[in-house]
């Protein structure tokens, strides 16, 4: 069980996304937090994700970018505490740049 | 819970030093202990004392600097990455014959063997990138 | 205040190496890294995936471009105890590339072998 995170929606994305197993979830960080602005093009990368694979995004990076209302459903949104009681939730946290 | 917290990121250059100020700062507001920040590559410019950042951005070197005086942390920039940056102690700045040393005050400078030590005796090690 | 190295359980280690050699820092970090975890008695393999296949490329003339030939580290790090050097299939497959002509001999695994390495290893870094 690991929480992957990933702070670009770009490449690295869709590598982490290829090597994920469905006990893993995913944290976007940082200007990640784009995979989830609601667009046809992210759904289906999403969508065609095992739907046992928990999904976060980061608040504050959200909030920054302004596009908290504009999201994909399939994220739950989280903090820092949340981030930190993430990471002990999973085996460990990788992180994919 | 033990974190170490390894930063590869300058400040304001990219998400990942403030990224990693925040969380370390929630972890120890949920009372973890870290055991180590490692600053690696760009982060190693969070240890520079020769800092200013304009008056309406965050002094993140200056916020790093805050905490790990409050919390005692082990703060280390690793050497080679803080050498090719101008980070350098006062016993490097002599060495190097700089004039001038950088290393802000609360971190030291050690070998890349710090971060192996510090996986080691971690319960997590996270990593914020750039 | 300058640390001491704690004696540890050894931890296994998979470095990704996804990046391409020369633009940045990051394939001599991971390499560094890969090295100095095999120093320190660490378990470390090292797999090289899309763009970090290139670093594996024979004919680097590194020096033209004032450059240190990461080929050059690469094919040192066996001496140095870096347990295994892989490469993803699926990265030398789109890359129409043959591990046959790469610096070192590598281990070619799959997709879902690394999915089973990234769980089996205590610390995953990715450069």
């Amino acid at each position: 069980m690991i929480l992957h995170t990933i702070n670009k929606n770009n490449e690295a994305l869709e590598r982490c996304l290829s090597l994920l197993r469905e006990e893993d979830a995913v944290l976007l960080i940082e200007d990640g937090v784009y995979a989830a602005l609601d667009s046809e093009e992210n759904e289906t990368v999403w969508s065609n994700l095992s739907p046992d694979i928990k999904k976060y995004a980061m608040v504050n990076d959200l909030a920054a970018r302004g596009i908290s209302d504009r999201m994909l459903p399939f994220f739950e949104t989280i903090d820092w505490s949340g981030f930190v009681s993430l990471s002990l939730e999973y085996e460990k946290v990788i992180s994919w740049g | 819970m033990k974190f170490s917290i390894v930063i590869h990121g300058a400040p304001w250059s990219a998400n990942a030093a403030l990224s990693a100020l925040r969380f370390t700062e929630a972890a120890l507001e949920c009372g973890h202990e870290i055991v180590r920040l490692f600053f690696y590559q760009d982060g190693a410019s969070n240890g520079s004392s020769l800092c200013v950042p304009p008056q309406d951005e965050i002094d993140i070197p200056g916020q790093w600097q805050a905490l790990i005086k409050k919390h005692e942390i082990d703060a280390v920039v690793c050497a080679a990455s803080a050498l090719k940056r101008g980070i350098l102690d006062k016993a490097e700045a002599d060495r190097y014959e700089k004039n001038a040393h950088s290393l802000l005050t609360g971190f030291s400078v050690s070998g890349l063997g710090q971060l192996i030590d510090a996986c080691g005796q971690s319960d997590r090690v996270v990593s914020f990138v750039i | 205040m300058p640390s001491s190295f704690q004696t540890h359980a050894s931890q296994s280690y998979l470095i990704i190496a996804r990046s391409s050699p020369y633009v940045s820092q990051q394939a001599r970090a991971a390499l560094d890294i890969a090295l100095t975890a095999a120093a320190f008695e660490q378990t470390v393999s090292i797999v090289f995936m899309d763009a970090g296949l290139m670093q594996l490329l024979k004919g680097q003339q590194a020096d033209a471009a004032d450059m240190k030939n990461i080929g050059k580290i690469i094919t040192a790090l066996k001496l140095y105890e870096v347990n295994r050097i892989l490469v993803h299939q699926e990265s030398v497959d789109k890359h129409n590339l043959d591990p046959a002509e790469f610096v070192e001999a590598v281990e070619v695994v799959t997709g879902d072998e690394i999915k089973g390495l990234i769980a089996a290893a205590d610390q995953v870094m990715v450069f």
